[in-house]
């Protein structure tokens, strides 16, 4: 190899570090938030960490993607789908190594495979890896197959509100209420946009206090300038208004492997309101939200925003002698969830751990 | 890389999580560079004894340096390219900044230091700006210890609107709504604002001087006439950003007695009719902005900080590469592999660094702990502020004190309320540290050993003493007055606006004999007449000052004036007071009235305070000796007055013992002279008397 070709590649490698900084400070600095952006921005970055990487086996570009991805969740890691599109790519990565081991070493592979994952139970990452690096070194060049499989992703994630959106008509009904108390949710937003153009239907919002207020407006402005009825209600007049309501519509941040799901604070409240009702909820997500995770610690995934939301810094007496608490979050237990719709159609919440294993590695759940 | 990537920040930013992805579309800014400024020096003392090693920039706040938050605030307005003024210690400001992530690639700004080390306020540092030509375009003028989560792009917008209509509006100050006594809003410094209500514009300042009971401020009647909505508040947070216009420097050289950016400047320009400029307010109603000015707002902002007031910059968002904060329910925060035994407690409020140990039964409320500390059994920490290293012994209890890095606490020792311990202190086993003290190991100006007293026998550390607090005794009623959220930590708020106190550390005075750095064109045979004419106007000054009795202040301001215009050294200035003073002791001598210990006296006493702005470190000691001592040569009873002058400045500690010996022992002139040797004939046995006073001093400590 040529010296200037070796410099151009450490020049390659500081650029992505650059990429990567500036992604976790961003981060950080909440300049990119939300799941939709945050899933993106980490495709778009792992693209490029693949793109850039150089690897003699597979084994090598999944600790260097596992690496990156662990930096890159730990800059937020109450935001999940980052940890999820990671995933998502070492899913990728896996697979298309298998099916090149698979291709080159006949039936015999899936066995041996299995039999590894079986004994992996007590392996060591290490035993792991030079049980993997005796075995037939690859001839394939993987990296276009990886980098087209995270364009797919990309495109998923462009596409997903969209094939939710495509399912809305057969779930809302003509003169239905619906009540939807996450009005920062663009898919729910599109979901009921997509609807009105066969159906016509009223839409109540819950104007969630104190994150989401002026969106809470902003949202009911959009909706009624399609045409639809939109009422925006206070959050107490949730409980007394759930009788009228016909489906409860939410949005979510993030969905969990037992099938409960991280929404806008007040969501729970909302939700129990239904259940109290027998009103059905129906939850609308892209997969790419969906985590491995499972809740045992509810806390440690919520976030806490910002105090002066809730009361306004102004009043200098209070805000010596009272604690404020703001969660920006709430945790929605699968009980409570009626339905899934899904870019991949509806699923009840029982059946999302089944999901988790169709899109994630059990290896990988652990960054 | 850097600047590119600060406009699509700005364009990403605060945006709603329903838009795409971050930077996709253009907002008008993104065309224009916004610089920023930042002064890392406050020119106060407040801070003192803990800002004698470092600057006030790098002090932890919750565990990360403040400049930290100054920056990710500018990185969060957009700015494109940022400039740090440092003064005293600015090699650790820019040590720290070089390493910092700051300029690495990925940083949104590109960061550069400049040196400014003569200037000592904010006025100073802008006229060098303006030397240097450094400024380009409206930029945003911060203090390196601001705390802020504003965001910025509807103030620079409505900025810009204001510029493009009127040329003449060249500031726009950021003022956070309050409560008039809001923990974060300073006790000692408070203003008045007069607003047009329709439009913002500002159209009156005035400095609130508690300590004066002030009852009434005066208004242009014309303010009347002009605006029909007028709002006169004393509510506002002002932190001290301001988007300023490249006029602001300018007219800062323009009016060089202009020293503090509010008192001095936003009052004159508003005061003055001739210039005809317009400075505007943005009232920000929601969001977080502060300053950490003083150690009450210190405590306040920390106290905000944790309890995420400034969210999205928090503890748990990990400013720094190496943190590991994690957040837990009722405002906790912890790192990594923190260490607490099964039966403390951890109260609310409270932010513990990583490898802290905490022993069994300690109970911690409402305090920051640094990392790899050990806090002992038992012991009890409440509001506290520890920084990293600190040891707190078995049984101790500290009570909102400040605790700097390497500190240790005894076993049951007691840290009262507003207590400060520097850096490295040791206090023994069982003592009691007051509320008011300040212990500190570092000598500063004055070399001192261990006061028994203070810290125990077991113990390293003396009692700190602020020099400042000697010359503005009148302030003393302010800080009584100004009561705190923690009285004591109020208290410590020396308020010292006033712009002749040194700035922040010891380097900066030795650099300032430098001359400031204006351009001049001169050639020398200019700048000979420049200079003769320069001694020759000063001593007219002081001397007129002398005979009209004036304010002290005002002939400073004279003098001051004088330099600036003839862009003469600090030496000469010392050369024409000392003549002027000297001249008028040898009159009054003369002439009979007075003795010449009397008449020394007589002219010192009031007007050696001059020499204060003058003179700053060891070598201008001794220069101001050898002043004297050439002066006195041409007088009559020379000696005597050389002598006489010499002890009074001593008493009044313009002159330090270590000046004096040097100046007697190893100045070459002192003994080639025959003239400078007679007239110092009389020094011996001062020098005597010193050294015995001294020794007696030190056997009386002893005992």
């Amino acid at each position: 190899m040529s010296s200037s070709s070796a410099h151009t590649g450490r020049d390659k490698e500081k650029d992505l570090n650059t990429h990567i900084e500036s992604f976790l400070a961003q981060m950080k600095r909440r300049q990119i938030k939300g799941p939709h952006d945050v899933a993106l921005a980490t495709a778009q970055l792992l693209l490029r960490v693949v793109s850039a990487a150089r690897w003699t086996h597979i084994d090598q570009l999944i600790t260097q993607i596992k690496v990156v991805g662990k930096r890159l969740q730990s800059a937020q890691p109450r935001e999940l789908t980052c940890g999820n599109i990671v995933r998502r790519v070492l899913a990728l990565i896996r697979e298309e190594a298998e099916d090149t081991d698979d291709s080159e070493s006949g039936d015999g592979a899936s066995n041996s495979l299995l039999i590894t994952s079986m004994f992996s139970l007590l392996q060591t990452d290490f035993d792991k890896e030079s049980s993997r690096e005796s075995s037939p070194g690859e001839k394939k060049d993987l990296k276009p197959y990886i980098i087209e499989g995270i364009q797919e992703l990309i495109d998923e994630l462009r596409n997903s509100s969209e094939s939710i959106a495509g399912k809305s008509v057969e779930m809302i009904h003509e003169n239905e209420t619906i009540l939807t108390a996450t009005p920062n949710s663009n898919t729910v937003l599109k979901f009921l946009l997509r609807a009105a153009q066969k159906r016509k239907f009223t839409v109540l919002i819950a104007e969630v206090f104190p994150n989401d207020i002026e969106m809470a407006h902003r949202f009911a402005m959009k909706l009624s300038e399609a045409g639809i009825e939109a009422t925006v209600i206070t959050d107490a007049m949730v409980y007394s208004i759930m009788g009228r309501v016909g489906k409860v519509i939410l949005g979510t941040c993030a969905v969990l492997a037992n099938g409960g799901l991280l929404a806008t604070a007040g969501s729970e409240m909302i939700c129990q309101c239904a259940n109290a009702h027998r009103t059905p909820v129906v939850v609308c997500t892209g997969i790419y939200k969906l985590s491995p995770m499972y809740p045992f610690d509810t806390e440690s995934l919520v976030e806490v925003g910002d105090t002066g939301k809730v009361l306004n810094f102004e009043e200098g007496n209070l805000v010596e002698k009272v604690d404020v608490v703001n969660p920006l979050f709430d945790y929605v237990p699968p009980e409570l969830v009626d339905i899934y719709i899904t870019n991949l159609g509806g699923f009840s919440p029982s059946f999302m751990y089944r999901l988790v294993l169709d899109n994630y590695r059990q290896e990988d759940v652990k960054l | 890389m850097g600047p590119k990537k600060g406009g699509q920040q700005a364009a990403g930013k605060r945006k709603g999580a329903s838009s795409n992805a971050a930077g996709n579309d253009h907002d008008a800014e993104q065309d224009e560079r916004l610089q920023a400024i930042v002064l890392s020096d406050s020119y106060q003392t407040r801070f003192r004894p803990l800002t004698l090693e470092k600057p006030r920039c790098l002090l932890s706040l919750c565990n990360t340096p403040l400049i930290e938050y100054t920056f990710e605030f500018l990185a969060l307005a957009g700015v494109s390219e940022v400039i740090v003024v440092s003064c005293a210690h600015a090699e650790q400001i820019q040590e720290y900044i070089a390493n910092s992530r700051w300029s690495s690639p990925s940083s949104p700004f590109t960061i550069e230091t400049v040196l400014s080390p003569e200037s000592m306020s904010v006025g100073d540092a802008m006229r060098d700006l303006d030397a240097k030509g450094l400024i380009t375009s409206d930029f945003l003028l911060v203090s390196g210890d601001i705390v802020c989560n504003v965001p910025f792009d509807q103030v620079l917008a409505e900025h810009r609107q204001r510029r493009a209509k009127d040329k003449n509006a060249i500031m726009t100050m950021v003022l956070r709504e309050a409560s008039p006594l809001h923990r974060t809003r300073a006790r000692a410094e408070s203003a008045i604002f007069v607003l047009d209500e329709q439009t913002n514009q500002c159209l009156h300042y005035e400095e609130i001087k508690t300590r004066k009971h002030m009852k009434k401020i005066s208004l242009e009647p014309e303010i009347f006439n002009k605006h029909t909505d007028l709002a006169i508040r004393n509510d506002f947070i002002d932190c001290h950003i301001d988007i300023c216009s490249p006029d602001v420097p300018a007219l800062f050289t323009e009016n060089f007695d202009y020293n503090h950016i509010r008192k001095d400047f936003v009052h004159g320009i508003l005061t003055s009719d001739l210039l005809g400029k317009t400075i505007f307010a943005h009232v920000v109603t929601d969001h977080y902005a502060a300053r950490v000015r003083s150690l009450q707002t210190y405590d306040a902002v920390s106290k905000d900080v944790i309890s995420r007031w400034t969210y999205p910059i928090t503890p748990d968002s990990n400013l720094l590469a190496d943190q590991t904060f994690q957040y837990q329910r009722g405002h906790i925060y912890k790192e990594d592999d923190v260490v607490l035994a099964r039966s403390c407690r951890i109260n609310s409020c409270t932010v513990i660094g990583a490898r802290t140990v905490v022993d069994d039964g300690a109970v911690i409320t409402g305090s920051v702990i640094g990392r790899r500390c050990k806090i002992g059994k038992n012991a009890k920490i409440s509001g506290a502020y520890i920084w990293d290293d600190v040891t707190i012994g078995d049984n101790a209890v500290v009570d909102c004190a400040v605790i700097g890095d390497g500190a240790i606490i005894g076993e049951s020792s007691h840290i009262s309320p507003g207590a400060i311990i520097s850096y490295n202190v040791k206090v023994g086993k069982g003592i009691t540290v007051d509320g008011n003290k300040r212990l500190t190991r570092t000598e500063g100006d004055f070399g001192r050993d261990t006061d028994y007293e203070a810290v125990g026998t077991d113990g390293i550390g003396f009692v700190y003493e602020d020099e400042s607090e000697v010359e503005e005794d009148d302030d003393y009623e302010e800080i009584v007055n100004s009561s705190g959220l923690i009285y004591n930590m109020a208290s410590l708020n020396q308020s010292d606006a006033s712009f002749t106190s040194s700035g922040e550390g010891t380097t900066a005075r030795k650099a300032r004999r430098r001359r400031i750095s204006t351009a001049s064109n001169n050639t020398a045979a200019s700048e000979e007449s420049d200079e003769e004419s320069f001694m020759r106007e000063a001593q007219a000054s002081v001397e007129r000052a002398m005979t009209e009795d004036h304010d002290i202040d005002i002939a400073a301001l004279e003098l001051g004036t004088l330099r600036m215009a003839k862009n003469a050294p600090f030496h000469e200035v010392r050369a024409a007071t000392i003549t002027a003073l000297i001249s008028r002791v040898s009159n009054l001598i003369n002439s009979n009235t007075m003795k010449a210990r009397q008449a020394v006296e007589h002219v010192l006493n009031r007007w050696a305070k001059l020499f204060r702005r003058q003179v700053f470190d060891l070598a201008d000691q001794v220069d101001l000796l050898l002043l004297i001592q050439r002066d006195c040569t041409r007088r009559m009873q020379g000696s005597a007055i050389l002598l006489h002058a010499i002890n009074n400045l001593y008493d009044q500690d313009i002159l330090e013992e270590s000046a004096i010996m040097q100046w007697w022992y190893k100045e070459p002139q002192s003994k080639g002279d025959a003239d400078m040797i007679k007239v110092g004939e009389l020094v011996p046995r001062w020098l005597e008397w010193l050294t015995t006073a001294e020794e007696e001093s030190e056997d009386d400590d002893d005992e």
